[in-house]
């Protein structure tokens, strides 16, 4: 059994940003292509277990 | 070490439309309009959306986030923002209110906000999933 440290609480802090729009046509079709790759390496593990 | 244990820990998602801080009591938040879902007169319709996360990490340091708002039914993604979370050292938790901007949903039905990070090396963990609902109600 792993055991936990014990971290001391510190009051989070609350931070506001703008997220930015991803715009570049090469870097969606990137990020939809490793998507793809985690649905099918999760479909796979599914269908093992 | 996979990116996965590498990057941030997304501890809490609430899609809302604005957060306040107490003015009494320091980290103690008011959340307003929070959904589930939106119910929308037309097709396809426009609206911003925004997030309230609880982060943790066990180590400092600025990871880079990313949030992609994905059509379930055609798996297609319909907004596509990334964002910085700045921690400045470690076993912190980090509240972040981050704004994904105007979202296009060109259908009724459900949809999945994803949050993943990048580590350092370069790869990419989905860390937190929630869904989101757009409900027609025609006059």
């Amino acid at each position: 059994v792993s055991k936990k440290t014990d971290v001391p609480f510190k009051i989070p802090r609350l931070v506001r940003v703008v997220a930015e729009e991803i715009t570049d046509p090469a870097e969606r079709a990137a990020i939809d292509r490793l998507r793809r790759r985690r649905k099918r390496k999760l479909a796979q593990q599914r269908k093992k277990s | 070490m996979s990116a996965a244990a590498l990057t941030p820990r997304v501890r809490t998602i609430v899609i809302c439309d604005d957060v306040s801080a107490s003015l009494t009591e320091e980290g103690v938040f008011t959340l307003e309009g929070v959904r589930y879902h939106l119910t929308v007169s037309s097709l396809p319709w426009r609206r911003g959306l925004d997030l309230f996360l609880l982060l943790s990490s066990a180590r400092q340091g600025e990871y880079s986030g990313r949030v992609l708002v994905i059509s379930e039914r055609t798996d297609k993604a319909v907004r596509y923002v990334k964002f910085l979370a700045p921690f400045d050292e470690d076993n912190q938790l980090l509240v972040m209110y981050v704004e994904l901007g105007e979202c296009v949903f060109p259908h009724a039905g459900q949809y999945s906000i994803e949050i993943s990070f990048s580590s350092g090396t370069g790869s990419d963990a989905l860390k937190g999933e929630h869904p989101f609902f757009i409900v027609l109600h025609e006059e």
